[in-house]
């Protein structure tokens, strides 16, 4: 078995270690003795993304957002749409999250044409939301509990007809106001939290790769393995924000 | 009336401090927040008639800043300078007010200044420095200034409201040298030319042009972002340095060997730090020294014995154990130390510390950003220890770059760290990040025989 991963636009989405993501993800499938090739697409090349079996979108500055809106006009945001709906898994991560939507509109009031791929518009304010903070994954993605670092001007109000990633335990999430934290759409998992989030929360790495996995092969287990250092890492960050598994 | 409330505010900054000194801290910010209270405006009405020098930038602030003074001490010239790191308004106004008489009258004519970015604003406007230097921009505690971007935004405001300051501006840094591009200052730009990395640029820091969005593109480049950048959507280029590097040459177990240019000619200077980075801080000390219209010849002849400062690079002996205490807080920075760590060999015992206090900047995330993959792909250590408020983030970093995590030691307290590197009998090179280094250094020095930071 082997996963294809594409990291798209490393060179722009780059922000707060997200590359400690891939990292995690192609470690957590080498100890399983799984192949792992991971493909990065700056900004401007061009490729067939039908290839690939799970695509990551990290977060980055305001500044460079704004760079990356010409390259997904050039057609990839079709392609990106059409890998979505044909139940490729994504793990989009802040600003790389917001992108999926519709819009996003500054604290100055000027609106930006996001992709649209799914039903929600982020709005910029000047106080951002900044912490250490806890959710739980909803029950289509296993329930358990994600500890992560979130660090976001945007407000995100999910379409009605969208289910969040999870709800939140301590801090903001989408809002700060409605409980909710990223989305959930198919095998697409958009979320505020960097830190970076996968090392620190096993269970749910393993579950986005099983997404990809299930996809790609119909059916597959995935190891357990020691996670007694990604749990100290995890027990310490519930203890301080008073969470419980 | 103005007057008593500058005495006011000093006596109570004194007061303060005197406190602080009674129970056994460190104490170097609080005494400046006292009397900012009492007075709001007591740094610039303090700082009037001072000749100051304000640095600013992510990396080598505090390395720079003690380039300077030793240049000032070997010339036996009087100054004041924040040395203790406290580059806060507040702490900037503790370190004026001990300079001052109880009625506000400086006793010091000159000032070396260290300043944080996010302050910087607010101090060069009530100092009105004659010269500002900025060493360079890279991603650092970005939960306190957001992004890098915003990071250029404070500096370029900082240097907007000292029009008559000389500016001098790091050219091979894309973001550093564009501050130049639409202010009234005077700028100096200083880099380096002589050297050129086969690496290929890791310019996530600072990946398109601040003017037109294109791609920066590099003729020649020597690390991280920095180097000859050049835009080729609007022509925008690095400018060419008046204070340059012409050849930097590593004098293995001494520092490196500079071939100096300048527009009032070429000259060697004999560094004592090794490493790139260092050559770039000498650089930032020589152009500044040069606009405030210091004997150049002689600074740059005194860097021959400058020694490290305060846990940049810093070395001591517990009983029969060299140790080393070199501070890291970001992902440039790391990556040049761990490339020095890796130079050292196997027989080292690594001791990697992580706090997350404001002062650190309370994300940590930034460890995954690091390159700890390149040191494990050449290194293998029989034990590494880790220490911190999230030593177990740094447990898991380092497991995720390839460490054995069964060859990790997580302390559980500074006695337990001080007691491994003691009894490591190999030579310990200690990692902390800032407010680690605070505390970390303190237990080592302390049984090394070495003074504590703010005597």
């Amino acid at each position: 078995m082997e996963l294809k991963i594409c990291h798209l636009y490393p060179d722009v989405l780059n922000l707060y270690g997200d590359r400690g993501n891939i990292a995690c993800m192609r470690r957590r499938l080498e100890w399983r003795g799984i192949g792992c090739a991971v493909t990065e697409l700056p900004l401007g090349t061009v490729d067939d993304l039908t290839g690939y079996d799970l695509f990551f979108i990290g977060g980055g500055q305001d500044f460079e957002q704004t760079v990356l809106l010409s390259d997904l006009n050039a057609g990839r945001r079709d392609d990106i749409r059409a890998a979505a709906e044909d139940g490729k898994t994504f793990l989009c991560i802040c600003g790389g999250y917001q992108l999926l939507g519709r819009g996003y509109r500054t604290a100055d009031g000027e609106w930006c044409d996001y992709t649209g791929i799914l039903d929600f518009v982020t709005e910029g304010s000047r106080d951002r939301m900044i912490g250490n903070y806890a959710f739980r994954l909803g029950p289509e993605s296993g329930g358990g509990v994600v500890v992560g670092f979130e660090n976001h001007g945007g407000r995100t109000r999910l379409g009605s007809g969208l289910t969040p990633l999870g709800a939140v335990l301590k801090g903001c999430g989408n809002n700060g106001q409605d409980g909710t934290e990223g989305v959930r759409y198919r095998n697409v998992f958009g979320t505020y939290s960097h830190g970076p989030v996968l090392p620190k929360n096993p269970a749910f790495c393993d579950g986005i790769l099983l997404s990809a996995l299930v996809r790609k092969y119909g059916g597959a287990e995935l190891a357990p393995l020691e996670d007694a250092a990604e749990n100290a890492a995890r027990r310490y960050m519930l203890n301080r924000l008073h969470v419980t598994e | 009336m103005k007057k008593l409330r500058v005495f006011l505010a000093c006596l109570a900054s004194r007061l303060t401090r005197w406190g602080i000194r009674l129970l056994g801290r460190g104490g170097t910010s609080l005494p400046g927040k006292v009397a900012l209270r009492i007075c709001p405006d007591l740094l610039s009405v303090l700082g009037r008639g001072v000749d100051t020098l304000i640095l600013t930038g992510t990396n080598g602030k505090t390395t720079t800043a003690g380039m300077l003074r030793h240049m000032l001490d070997t010339a036996g010239t009087d100054y004041l300078s924040n040395r203790s790191g406290a580059n806060l308004k507040s702490g900037i106004t503790a370190e004026f007010i001990q300079n001052a008489a109880i009625t506000g009258r400086m006793k010091k004519k000159l000032a070396v200044i260290e300043c944080d970015e996010g302050n910087f604003p607010a101090v060069v406007e009530a100092l009105q420095p004659r010269v500002i230097v900025v060493t360079n921009l890279f991603r650092d505690q970005l939960d306190r200034y957001g992004e890098v971007s915003h990071t250029r935004e404070y500096l370029y405001q900082g240097i907007r409201k000292a029009p008559a300051a000389t500016v001098c501006l790091n050219a091979d840094c894309s973001l550093t040298a564009s501050l130049g591009w639409d202010v009234p200052n005077e700028v100096v730009y200083y880099g380096v030319d002589g050297v050129s990395s086969d690496a290929e640029p890791n310019v996530s820091d600072a990946p398109h042009c601040l003017a037109c969005g294109e791609r920066y593109a590099y003729r020649r480049h020597t690390f991280a972002h920095l180097g000859d950048w050049y835009c080729p959507g609007c022509g925008r280029s690095r400018p060419a340095p008046a204070v340059a590097a012409e050849s930097v040459e590593p004098v293995p177990g001494a520092g490196s060997r500079i071939v100096l240019r300048t527009p009032e000619g070429e000259r060697t200077v004999e560094l004592a730090l090794p490493a790139l980075y260092n050559v770039y801080n000498a650089l930032s000390a020589l152009s500044a020294a040069r606009a405030m219209g210091w004997d150049t010849d002689a600074c740059a002849e005194s860097l021959r014995d400058f020694g490290a400062v305060f846990g940049r690079m810093e070395s001591m002996k517990i009983g029969d154990t060299p140790v080393q205490v070199v501070l890291v807080k970001n992902p440039a920075g790391c990556d040049r130390v761990l490339e020095y760590l890796a130079s050292l060999g196997e027989d080292v015992f690594p001791v990697f510390c992580l706090n997350d206090n404001v002062n650190d900047g309370t994300d940590v995330s930034w460890i995954w950003d690091a390159d700890y993959e390149a040191l494990f792909a050449k290194r293998a250590y029989e034990s590494i220890g880790v220490w911190g408020i999230r030593a177990e983030d740094m447990r898991l970093r380092l497991k995720y770059a390839g460490a054995e995590d069964a060859s990790i030691r997580v302390f559980a307290t500074l006695d337990e760290l001080a007691d491994a590197v003691a009894r490591a009998g190999k030579p310990a090179v200690v990692l902390p990040n800032y407010t680690a280094m605070l505390t970390v250094r303190d237990k080592l020095s302390t049984l090394a025989g070495k003074s504590r930071f703010w005597e």
